[in-house]
Formats: C-alpha cells, structure tokens, sequence
C-alpha cells in the first residue's frame, strides 16, 4: 500500500485543507499501520504538550549570586593563563623562524663564528661601561658615591618588590577588571 | 517586554548584579526545565542552567534589545545543552535508578505521584532517542511553543532544516511510543500467565 502523502502529513502537525483531512481520513480506514502511528503520535504529543514544567531547587538565584565570584576568578586565571601561553607561543615561534633562516641562509660554521664575535663584542661593551664608571667615581668626592649606590640599591629593592607583589596579585586575583583600572 | 524587565536590563548592562539577579529569579523555571529536558539529570540541569545564566551575564553587552530575552537565554541554553550531550555520551539509566531519584520525599497523594512519575520516566526515555538538536528543536516546540522560525534563529539552523529535523523526531518519538507501548503489553501478557504453564 502506498502510505504517501498520508505518512508525511501525520508528521508535519500542520493543519490539512478539507479535501486533505478527507482524503486522511479515507486511507486511515484501510491502513491500520497509518492508524497506529497517527495514534501514537497524538499521545506523544499529549505528552509533550501536558508535562509539567521542571523546577530547580529553591534558591536557585542566590546560589547563582553565590558562584559569581569563584565564576569570576576562575575566569581571570584562565585569562592570565591563555596571555602566558600565548607569549611563550610567540616566542617559540620567533626563535624556530630565526633558526630556520638563519639555517637556511647561511653554514653551520658562519652561524657559530657570529654568535661568538657577537658575545664577545657585548662582553667587551659591559667591561667598557665598567671601566668608564669606575672612573668617573674616582674623580667624585666619597659621599656622593656612597649616595649614588644608596639610591641604586634602593631602587633595585623597590623595582623587585613591585615586580613580586605584581606577580602574586596576578596569580592570585588575575589581571584587574576595567573597573578596577577607572 | 514587561517594565521591571527592561529596567533590570539596563541595570545589568550597567554591571548592576543584584538586577540581573531579579532577572535570574524570573527565569530559572523555563531555563531549568529545558536544561533538565535535554540532559535528563536534576544535577546535571542545575549546572546547566547556572551556566547559562552566567554565559548570558557575560555576554549580556551583545543582547540585542529588539528580540526577546527569554528567547536569547534559552537558545543559550540549547547551545551548552547541545555540547555537553556531544561530549559525553549519556548512558541510560535503569528504570529502578530514575524512580528512585525522582521520587519526592513528600508524598501527598500517592497515585497521582507514581503516575506523574511514570510520566516522567516515559518522556525522559522518549525525549533520550532523539539527538541533541533534535531534542532541543522539539523541546522548544512543544514546551515553549517556539515557532519554527524561531526555532531556527535559536539554534542557528535554517527553518527547512527545522522543519526536517522536527519531521525525523516527530516520526522517531511516534516509533518509539509503539514500541514501548507493544513493550509493555508483552510484559503485562507474561505477568497474567500462569506459572504452571
């Protein structure tokens, strides 16, 4: 028996014109698979359309407001994460791309002999700068100078705290919000 | 849109918690329900929910004002619900198992609750043939009263690709009705039968 269109109108729960709700109701009589099926959709649908609507557990706002901020921080974690990530990719990146240029555009041997003719050369720059501060403290009277490494010192102190407190607030609270920086 | 709700609205897009908090109250019912339609566990609904309502807390500067909120949250919804059956395949529970975590611990009228329970046990194990954006399309169809267009525009589907996919469950929910019900007569049968033959 050919079930078409009948088949594909049980299932489309659109409402049929006249002669299309006859002509259903004419082959339900002769088909009793189109019957059943019909039947057992219209429960499922009777189902579908009275089932009551599930509640969650009372205080289900408050627990909402409770979780926001352990939300929050876990998503700033993640933020500083996916930053700390990201940089070390890009350096990654960099340093495979001037390996491989550097492999591609010139020998082994060259590479090596320029890597130690650089070395030097900055070795030789810091003895430079060394030298040229060490006497300029020869000619300065001894209590400027004892001044001059007080104030380095303390700046060197104040720059390693800040960069320590910086580290532990952004592991321990994440980077701050937009709010915060207003 | 009612008044408080525009109101809290634009609190919320101001970072005024408390506001979206209102908001939260108001719709925890719909979202839950369809949270715990697709994924068929209270707990599990409970996390979907929350979720979704802080997905929606943070996203809430691309809400567009002209269409409707409920509908924004619960395709929301349908989204994480969607993923989290991807990412697990859900076993099916005993039918003991369901009864068990879904019967109350108050019971006024005990008929009418192992009814309802029965009920829910049978939609559950209905709605769990279909896959998920299946599900979800007949969900907000018959819960929600969802148009296909709207359908659609929540699931990020076209509307013929609606229309197909409710066509499929529809017929896959009326297969499974018959055979669960042919089930259960065969059960009955056996039961009436007596043990000395």
């Amino acid at each position: 028996m050919n079930h078409q269109p009948f088949n594909s109108w049980l299932y489309e729960d659109a409402p049929l014109n006249p002669a299309q709700a006859e002509e259903l109701k004419l082959h339900m009589q002769t088909c009793p698979d189109c019957t059943r099926q019909y039947e057992a959709w219209l429960n499922v649908r009777h189902m579908l359309k009275t089932a009551e609507v599930s509640r969650p557990q009372p205080g289900f706002s408050n627990r909402w407001l409770a979780s926001l901020e352990a939300r929050r921080l876990r998503q700033q974690r993640r933020q500083v994460r996916i930053t700390i990530l990201a940089l070390a990719a890009s350096v990654l990146i960099v340093l495979a791309g001037l390996i491989t240029y550097f492999s591609l555009t010139s020998s082994l041997a060259d590479l090596f002999a320029s890597v130690i003719g650089a070395s030097t050369q900055v070795a030789v720059g810091f003895v430079q700068i060394g030298e040229f501060f060490e006497s300029l403290l020869r000619f300065l009277p001894p209590a400027l100078t004892t001044a001059i490494w007080f104030i380095i010192a303390s700046w060197i102190c104040i720059l390693c705290l800040a960069w320590v407190l910086s580290v532990w607030r952004i592991s321990r609270k994440g980077a701050p919000s937009h709010e915060e920086l207003q | 849109m009612s008044n408080p709700e525009a109101e809290w609205l634009q609190q919320t897009l101001q970072g005024d918690e408390e506001a979206f908090a209102s908001l939260v109250e108001r719709y925890q019912n719909p979202v839950f329900n369809l949270c715990y339609r697709m994924l068929g566990d209270e707990f599990e609904a409970e996390d979907a929910a929350q979720e979704t309502f802080w997905r929606a807390f943070q996203n809430i500067q691309r809400y567009d004002t002209q269409r409707s909120f409920a509908t924004w949250l619960l395709s929301i919804a349908a989204h994480y619900c969607i993923d989290q059956q991807r990412k697990r395949r859900t076993p099916i529970l005993a039918i003991d198992d369901l009864l068990e975590e879904t019967l109350p611990d108050q019971a006024p009228d005990p008929e009418r609750t192992a009814s309802q329970t029965e009920e829910q046990v049978a939609m559950r194990k209905l709605l769990e043939t279909l896959n998920g954006p299946d599900r979800a399309a007949i969900i907000l169809r018959y819960w929600y009263d969802f148009s296909e267009d709207e359908i659609a525009r929540a699931l990020n589907l076209s509307t013929s690709a609606v229309k197909s996919r409710l066509f499929r469950s529809r017929q896959a929910l009326a297969r499974q009705y018959q055979a669960d019900a042919a089930r259960l007569t065969g059960k009955e049968r056996k039961q009436d039968e007596s043990p000395a033959f």
